[in-house]
């Protein structure tokens, strides 16, 4: 009758520890995709600056424009973490481009604001590579968790789904930008 | 997937260390009570523990003010040092822990020690050796190597180590004491004593602080391999930290850290590599830090 009773509640605590670890790794997951969209958000505020600044000395670069303007739009319709990504790749290519064809132009290299507006948009790329590292981690950690015997049965009870990588699936956006002069 | 392996076994290693020094402390204590008086023995490992627990509070406390003003390290600014500010901001985004205070050691030599009870009170120090000689991703991967030590709470857990370890130390040392004054108290609970147990246990409780030491050095290596894979895992990228541990083998310099009095024998075991031995290679039970070839190939090969 105590054996029972005993085994009973050895279950109970276990599934009560197994459901409050995933509720916690879930959570790590939904932090540290906070984090990338706080920094890709400040990346995307930034952009308006950046194409005022060189709309002036480059305006007839009409591919660099286009480019931007096309990223900044996937970025606003993304929806699930693969657009995010997506759009993410869509805009880093674009700003390569535009530094690219900025090199060839000394008086925007020179000027001030543009200047700035490169330091803190190579800082912003930066802290969302960094921000993307720990997010995968994360979801690492929440898929593998899910997965596993016996967690994953209490998982599939209470419905808690996977997450997906902040990765890029075509092969096509993973090619290096082709810079036409 | 070696990375993970790394994560996992070290983990379990140190749980084996921890139950390894409380059996040891449990057995001394036996052979102690079942030859002499029982009383006697728990009151003796109750004070031992009691002065090691005092000895290391006030030094757990405190490790990151007292390691910091031994090394003379100071504080960066964003303005001053902004490169390795960025960096350690960067690598505190990616570890998921709040920014620590960075310090700069001012040496040639190339070190970097992390230290702080918890990730919210933690510091990580660089010397200007370092800064100067590494890449953007050996910096990388240094800076993620400390920060795994505050990530993992590897304070903590050494200090954990240095009170059991003192624990056996103080013990050891009171129970040979009252050995040599007091005789053998046996009240008269075993008639017959047991001569072989007699000496086992006269044995245990002489080898005991030696054995304390290796567990506590084995620890304190499982520690450092864990740190590795950790700093790889938050980085997504463990070749520059290998990068970086060859290059910290290339230029270690003993007598010169020596010379300089940024570290001292006590404090030698919580930089990334020891500044203090001459050999980085050696493969020894009281080696602080693993031997640096196996942990820079362990690196490669995740």
């Amino acid at each position: 009758m105590w054996i029972a009773l005993a085994i009973a509640g050895a279950i109970i605590l276990f599934l009560i520890f197994t459901y409050n670890r995933l509720i916690l790794l879930k959570n790590a997951v939904k932090n540290s995709w906070a984090t990338i969209d706080t920094q890709l958000q400040r990346r995307y505020d930034l952009i308006p600056n950046l194409v005022e600044t060189v709309k002036g000395y480059i305006a007839h670069e009409k591919g660099v424009f286009e480019a931007i303007t096309q990223a900044r739009t996937a970025f606003m319709n993304a929806g699930s973490v693969k657009e995010t990504a997506q759009a993410e790749n869509m805009m880093a290519g674009a700003l390569k481009t535009l530094f690219a064809v900025s090199e060839n132009y000394p008086d925007l290299k020179a000027s001030q604001n543009f200047m700035m507006l490169q330091e803190e948009l190579a800082g912003t790329e930066n802290k969302i590579s960094y921000a993307r590292q720990r997010y995968n981690n994360s979801v690492m950690d929440y898929n593998v968790a899910i997965q596993r015997f016996p967690t994953n049965i209490i998982a599939g009870f209470f419905n808690f789904r996977e997450s997906d990588f902040f990765e890029v699936d075509n092969e096509e956006a993973r090619k290096p930008v082709k810079v036409k002069f | 997937m070696e990375m993970y392996r790394q994560i996992s076994k070290n983990k379990y290693k140190t749980v084996l260390f921890l139950l390894l020094f409380i059996a040891l402390i449990v057995t001394v204590t036996f052979a102690f009570s079942y030859n002499y008086s029982p009383d006697t023995a728990y009151s003796f490992t109750l004070i031992a523990f009691i002065i090691a627990l005092a000895g290391s509070s006030f030094t757990y406390y405190y490790s990151d003010k007292l390691l910091l003003k031994m090394a003379n390290a100071h504080p960066v600014s964003k303005e001053k040092d902004p490169y390795l500010y960025h960096t350690v901001e960067g690598v505190a985004l990616a570890a998921g822990l709040p920014v620590p205070q960075a310090y700069v050691i001012e040496t040639d030599i190339p070190n970097a020690f992390a230290t702080g009870r918890n990730p919210q009170n933690s510091a990580v120090a660089v010397t200007r050796g370092l800064l100067n000689i590494m890449n953007r991703e050996e910096l990388e991967g240094v800076i993620a190597h400390e920060m795994s030590h505050i990530k993992n709470y590897d304070i903590l857990y050494s200090s954990i180590a240095i009170v059991l370890a003192g624990t056996l130390v103080y013990l050891s040392s009171i129970m040979r004491r009252s050995l040599f004054f007091g005789g053998g108290r046996n009240r008269g609970r075993n008639n017959k004593s047991n001569p072989i147990i007699l000496a086992v246990g006269l044995v245990a409780i002489i080898i005991a602080p030696l054995i304390a030491r290796v567990i506590q050095m084995a620890m304190s290596r499982g520690r450092e391999y864990l740190a590795d894979a950790t700093a790889a895992r938050i980085l997504g990228y463990p070749l520059g930290l290998a990068s970086a541990l060859d290059k910290l083998a290339k230029y270690n310099n003993p007598r010169q850290a020596q010379e300089e009095g940024f570290v001292n024998e006590a404090t030698a075991g919580l930089f990334i590599v020891n500044p203090l031995t001459k050999n980085l290679n050696v493969d020894s039970l009281f080696s602080t830090h693993p031997p640096l070839e196996r942990r820079v190939s362990l690196l490669r090969d995740m």
